[in-house]
């Protein structure tokens, strides 16, 4: 509630009390400045104008503290800390700001002898900066466009960073693309087809199949002839050689030997086909153990004829 | 340093140049790096590997 001033009673207190907006006339501040200048002590009189009745919205212009009468009336037992009822005292400012500071100085008895407003200074232009002109980094002396050779080195930098950054994540996006490629089950059941024509007779196809080496071997007519007439008697294990062959032509083997695994050379070995020289297993054309460690027969992998000159292993 | 001015203007002036060149770079490097990096494995571990074995057992 600010007090009315057409209703301006004079109550006996020894400071100025403003009722009206200041207009920012001189007049009124140096009139307001002499009034101060005569109180005698306002430390009392400010502890009892500290509290307001209640929550006031902060505004920034209106000074309108209105101080009680100290003199003999003050007994502290007003409502409020001394405060006149019916009054309304607003808060002091919290923050220091251009407009608050006449507010807050005159609280503080800060007094000015000129004849113009108290104000905050803006622009710092009297302050004297030092001369740093012995510290300053020399500019290189340029060209004609006016550049120092910093940036070679700078870009230089970044260029390498790029680099490396580069083949980092192209290694990074490779190793996830080639996440999606086929995954070891599927490669474990995978097919391989041979193409028979390229095989001359006599000779020992090797071709990968599941990781382990397969054996295509186009037989001769006296191999074919030598693998039929060995009689089941002397073999380890025992079985036909029709039985191991879908065409007499075309032995298809695994490449592994049963003893432990090994790779027998085709073509060599006391008996015509294969030996293992890990352990010295002597197998027949036929594929069939004949002398050495290995218990069974090379073993003879699931296929079939596609065309004439196509198998399809697996 | 004309050479430093030369390569800037051959090579960093213009930003197609610049990043075709970081590409560029980045497939040298890394051949480079991977070929280096693989000699230096098999200099570090000289007579361990296959190939070592088998020429000096002078097998298959």
């Amino acid at each position: 509630m600010i007090r009315d001033c057409s209703t301006k009673p004079k109550p006996e207190i020894h400071s100025f009390v403003p009722c009206c907006r200041f207009s920012g006339k001189k007049s009124q501040f140096t009139t307001m400045l002499a009034f101060r200048s005569t109180a005698p002590s306002l430390a009392r009189v400010l502890q009892g104008s500290a509290t307001s009745v209640g929550k006031v919205a902060r505004t920034p212009l209106i000074t309108s503290r209105i101080l009680p009468d100290p003199s003999g009336h003050h007994d502290g037992h007003h409502d409020g800390h001394g405060a006149v009822p019916g009054v309304a005292y607003r808060e002091e400012p919290t923050f220091l700001t251009a407009r608050s500071l006449p507010r807050v100085a005159s609280a503080n008895q800060v007094f000015s002898t000129s004849m113009l407003p108290r104000g905050v200074r803006y622009a710092h232009t009297d302050i004297q900066v030092p001369d740093f002109s012995h510290y300053r980094r020399e500019i290189a002396p340029t060209e004609a466009k006016g550049d120092p050779t910093s940036r070679l080195f700078s870009y230089f930098v970044v260029g390498a960073t790029g680099v490396f950054t580069a083949s980092i994540v192209k290694n990074i996006v490779v190793d996830f693309v080639m996440s999606m490629s086929a995954s070891a089950d599927v490669l474990a059941l995978a097919k391989v087809e041979v193409d028979l024509s390229a095989i001359p007779e006599g000779k020992n196809v090797v071709v990968t199949w599941r990781g382990k080496p397969l054996f295509v071997r186009h037989r001769t007519e006296a191999e074919i002839a030598e693998a039929n007439s060995v009689s089941l008697s002397e073999l380890r294990d025992p079985q036909m050689d029709a039985e191991r062959v879908q065409q007499p032509k075309w032995l298809v083997l695994l490449g592994v030997c049963t003893h432990l695994g090994c790779v027998p050379i085709a073509s060599a070995g006391d008996f015509g086909g294969y030996f293992c020289p890990c352990h010295g297993s002597h197998y027949d054309v036929s594929g069939r153990i004949r002398r050495g460690p290995a218990p069974l027969n090379l073993e003879v992998p699931p296929y079939s004829f596609l065309e004439e000159n196509k198998i399809i292993v697996g | 340093m004309s050479l430093g001015s030369s390569i800037y203007q051959l090579a960093f002036k213009r930003n197609s140049v610049y990043i075709t060149g970081i590409i560029t770079g980045a497939f040298i490097f890394e051949k480079v790096f991977d070929s280096s990096m693989d000699g230096l494995f098999a200099k570090l571990n000289e007579g361990k590997s296959f190939e070592d074995l088998k020429k000096a057992r002078n097998l298959q």
